[in-house]
């Protein structure tokens, strides 16, 4: 821990918040609570055993379990309607009803179409447990504790998800994933890349109020009114298991690659793997290594930027701007990394700047804690399907739910509006509105007649974009919940009927 | 008014039944496609304090208010010039304010106003929380001078408060319609301003070496360098353009409504005793949108008023107790080529009340005193209903609904043959360009 201007109760605030673990699998156990004394006993237990946010020293724990409750789950273990009312509506809205209107899963992963349990109002209590030692068999025996725990409390298990983290922090497109963290007041030293690029060229960190209510936030305000004594130290948490398609992402990398290759020039000369990484780069903001390409617009040759087997050489560099005058004029145009590519749209840094700082950036800010699912698809095995279901535990931590996780998701992602990109939309994440049995045109069009968009801009040095393909999704959502961590205290005086 | 989702759906056998939770207010009719309108009314206090310092000072004066907020706006008017800081946010289709001193009384007395009401509409692409942000960031300063005058307005920044405001006042609409509903506002710019050049480059296309034809297709597919801020409107045209809306004569009421060849209709209605709710049920059936079936309408918003909100911090003491409901319609209409009049465009009304079978005038027939049958009657009770507007703005004045429409698709056009043409040689490039851009009806 660097220099810390905030004091922050780290006892009080659960762990894997504002520092990450360093997880090798989770599980993910959503519980119903029958009746109120059967969720007030789990809570009981669950609070004895809550993984706060301290330093662990020099004995880092073996396992790590934390806990979230629905709106639903709050209900189910009695607080006050005064205090229901008073949460945001992003959070008391069926998740359902939200995420078909606000979150434009549809398609294939309409709610409809979810997995089990998830997003029907049915889950109430998540106990998260996760490994952060290296013996396995304390995880199953944690696991195996608290199933038995809550079985006992009267507790139902109505579904359960595990994730595994995968060599060199890769998730399934083949990227080493998770370095664009936010650095936070009181917890990160240096804000340099993490925090809010200000006009003046200087880096602040984000407060942590963005992240955890009771404390000052972007604008200066801490949570107040009925629900301040609820929220006081806790954070909201979204939970998504998005299903991704390799074997669909590669056919597509591999057809634009192809395509982009015959208009670059021929000096340097790119080999097929060359371009393909190339491309990857483009469409991401980043090589499969995690190396920005706002900081290396291109690789040396033979140096091997999908890691292969290797290990991941240690953290980039993650400290630049898409404006910087100091790298010559800046990226604005997205010449180098394109507007649209997906580290651009979910942090824009300095991108939407008003006037060159972060204004219209630094209030949508989340930290993502997200863990794989399902087996790695080698690299070698190229774009044979092996219909397997593999994917990502998607989770992020923000105070504000609607203002920070669903503008990113929605408004970032999904739409290209924000960016002057008309209705383009992500590569990865975007819903394309194609038909996605036979990847042609759309069988349905939007509202007014007008087609989905099928094509994502590469902005060039000279001449127009060139446009790389947009298919049907190449992923979709299985099953969502938005839940509330908690503060520690707070989870003893819920488990006490004292809300 | 507006429909209501129950959050009871949440709920699981297991819940404590005794807990009754405030259902989730459905602000679905606040959207159409990627568009969101804003309906927000707030009291306007009698006297106000200036939010300016003079010489490091607050005056040590009051200001009356509502003229003071008609001072602000006839300024604003003067001085706008035709880039500003509301096209720098560029997502805004249509905004609107106006100040009602009095409720329109088409037929016999009407409620009275505790305070006169300040009427903020806006109709922008994305969510509140984005719309809010980029507002209160980028015209703080502006939406001062705008709102000081109004009860508990907290001041731009920090924005949560100012948000809370915002909500507390905001009303969801009953039916919402846009003519072209995932046009945002940044593409329906870019299409109209590639149109003329694309209309011109289809007809050189076929004539053209395959080589100047690719550079030329490059050159048409690519963004624009962005228009030079124009010069802040000079001393002698301020005060030649303030003498002008100063000296205007507008037709009342309704004055003000114009902005180039757009006019934003704007009429509240009394609803008769008892009608309210069948009124409500009439707006929620209502599929397809009347004002669809009007070609000169870009958007049209209908709204049942029930009361005015005053559940917020610093309200007013003294408050409007509404004597009916009210039905606010909104339309922005374009008028014809050769319309000079400042007004109405002509027909607007009585193409909307003949659409569709008549089934706008269904709707108003629950309100006090509208004429049972005759057009013309019924056409005279709405321009009385008209309400004033002291600023409107579009994001892309004097085009109809179908240019706007025809220019997005033709953009499309555009974008998905350059996509399935991207590594075509010149000539392959430009013969399918002339092939398949021939039934394109740009």
């Amino acid at each position: 821990m660097g220099p810390v201007s905030l004091r922050l109760d780290l006892r009080d605030i659960q762990g894997n918040i504002l520092r990450g673990y360093p997880s090798r699998q989770a599980a993910y156990l959503f519980f119903a609570v029958p009746t109120v004394d059967a969720g007030r006993a789990l809570l009981t237990y669950l609070a004895g055993v809550v993984r706060d946010a301290s330093d662990w020293g020099s004995e880092p724990p073996l396992t790590a379990v934390n806990v979230a409750v629905t709106f639903a789950g709050l209900a189910a273990l009695g607080v006050e309607a005064a205090v229901l009312d008073a949460l945001p509506d992003e959070f008391r809205q069926p998740m359902a009803v939200r995420a078909a209107t606000m979150l434009d899963d549809r398609h294939r992963g309409a709610p409809e179409h979810w997995d089990g349990a998830l997003g029907k109002g049915a889950a109430h209590v998540l106990v998260t447990v996760n490994q952060t030692g290296p013996d396995d068999e304390a995880f199953a025996g944690e696991v195996a504790t608290v199933l038995a725990e809550a079985a006992e409390a009267g507790a139902t298990l109505v579904y359960d998800q595990r994730a595994a983290g995968l060599p060199s922090r890769r998730e399934h497109f083949g990227w080493a994933d998770g370095f664009g963290q936010p650095a936070i007041e009181g917890v990160t030293g240096d804000p340099a890349g993490g925090g809010s690029p200000q006009a003046d060229g200087t880096w602040k960190l984000v407060k942590v109020g963005e992240f955890v209510h009771g404390y000052p936030d972007e604008d200066g305000l801490t949570t107040s009114g009925p629900t301040a004594a609820l929220l006081r130290h806790g954070t909201f948490m979204v939970w998504r298991k998005l299903h991704q398609d390799i074997v669909g992402f590669r056919r597509r990398l591999r057809a634009d690659a192809l395509a982009y290759g015959k208009t670059l020039p021929d000096d340097p000369p790119l080999d097929p793997d060359q371009l393909y990484e190339l491309v990857a780069a483009k469409i991401v903001g980043r090589w499969r290594d995690g190396v920005p390409i706002e900081e290396a617009e291109r690789r040396a040759p033979g140096e091997d930027t999908k890691l292969g087997d290797a290990e991941l050489p240690g953290r980039p560099d993650n400290d630049f701007r898409y404006g910087a005058p100091s790298d010559g004029g800046g990226d604005l145009s997205g010449a180098v990394c394109p507007v649209g590519a997906h580290i651009r749209r979910t942090n824009p840094r300095d991108a939407l700047g008003w006037k060159g700082g972060s204004q219209m950036t630094s209030t949508h800010r989340i930290v993502r804690r997200g863990m794989p699912y399902g087996d790695f698809k080698p690299f070698e095995e190229g774009e044979t399907d092996d219909g397997k279901d593999r994917g990502l535990i998607f989770i992020c931590f923000n105070a504000s739910i609607e203002r920070q996780f669903e503008v990113v998701q929605r408004q970032w992602c999904n739409d290209g509006n924000a960016f002057a990109l008309g209705n383009e939309k992500d590569y990865l994440l975007g819903d394309h509105l194609l038909d996605p049995a036979t990847g042609g045109p759309p069988s349905e069009s939007e509202p007014d007649g007008r087609l989905g968009c099928s094509w994502f801009s590469v902005q060039r040095p000279q001449g127009a974009p060139f446009p790389f393909s947009q298919g049907p999704p190449l992923v979709w959502t299985l099953g969502s919940e938005y839940l509330l961590m908690p503060g520690i205290g707070v989870l003893r005086q819920l488990a006490a009927g004292q809300f | 008014m507006g429909r209501v989702t129950s959050a009871m759906a949440t709920r699981t056998p297991g819940a404590p039944a005794s807990v009754a939770i405030r259902p989730v207010e459905d602000e679905a009719n606040n959207r159409c496609g990627r568009a969101r309108a804003m309906t927000v009314f707030t009291p306007m206090r009698a006297w106000a304090r200036l939010p300016i310092r003079i010489r490091g000072r607050k005056l040590p004066f009051p200001v009356p208010g509502r003229l003071a907020t008609e001072a602000v706006f006839l300024w604003v008017r003067a001085t706008i010039t035709g880039s500003n800081d509301i096209q720098t946010l560029s997502f805004i289709h249509f905004a609107r304010w106006g100040i009602i001193r009095k409720l329109p009384s088409p037929a016999g007395p009407s409620s009275r106003l505790a305070q006169p009401l300040f009427l903020f509409e806006s109709n922008y692409n994305g969510t509140f929380e984005q719309y809010i942000d980029a507002f209160a960031q980028v015209l703080g300063p502006g939406m001062e001078s705008f709102w000081f005058t109004s009860y508990g307005f907290p001041g731009p920044l920090p924005v949560q408060p100012f948000k809370d405001y915002i909500r507390s006042n905001e009303f969801v609409l009953d039916h919402y319609y846009l003519a072209y509903p995932t046009v945002s506002t940044t593409e329906a710019v870019a299409a109209l301003e590639l149109r003329p050049r694309h209309v011109a480059f289809k007809e050189a296309a076929a004539a053209l070496e395959p080589a100047a034809f690719a550079e030329a297709f490059d050159a048409l597919r690519r963004p624009p360098p962005p228009p030079a801020p124009p010069a802040p409107a000079g001393r002698l045209d301020v005060v030649r353009r303030l003498l002008h809306e100063v000296m205007k004569k507008d037709p009342r009421p309704g004055r003000g409504s114009r902005s180039g060849r757009s006019y934003y209709f704007t009429a509240l209605a009394p609803i008769s005793k008892g009608k309210d709710s069948a009124l409500a049920e009439a707006l929620a059936g209502l599929d397809p949108s009347p004002f669809a079936a009007v070609p000169r309408v870009h958007l049209g918003r209908f709204l049942v008023v029930d009361s005015i909100k005053y559940d917020w911090p610093g309200a007013p003491s003294e408050r409007t107790t509404l004597a009916s409901s009210y039905l606010l319609c909104t339309a922005v209409v374009t008028a014809d080529d050769d319309a000079t009049a400042d007004g109405l465009p002509g027909t607007f009304l009585d193409e909307l009340l003949q659409a569709a079978g008549g089934v706008a005038a269904t709707l108003w027939k629950h309100c006090e005193g509208f004429p049972d049958a005759d057009r013309e009657a019924q056409v005279a009770y709405l321009e009385k209903c008209q309400l004033d507007t002291v600023l409107f703005y579009v994001g892309y004045p004097d085009v109809t609904p179908a240019e706007v429409r025809r220019a997005a698709a033709g953009r499309d056009l555009l974008s998905q043959f350059a996509y399935e043409h991207r590594d075509d040689p010149p000539a392959a490039l430009q013969a399918a360009y002339v092939t398949e851009s021939a039934t394109w009806d740009l």
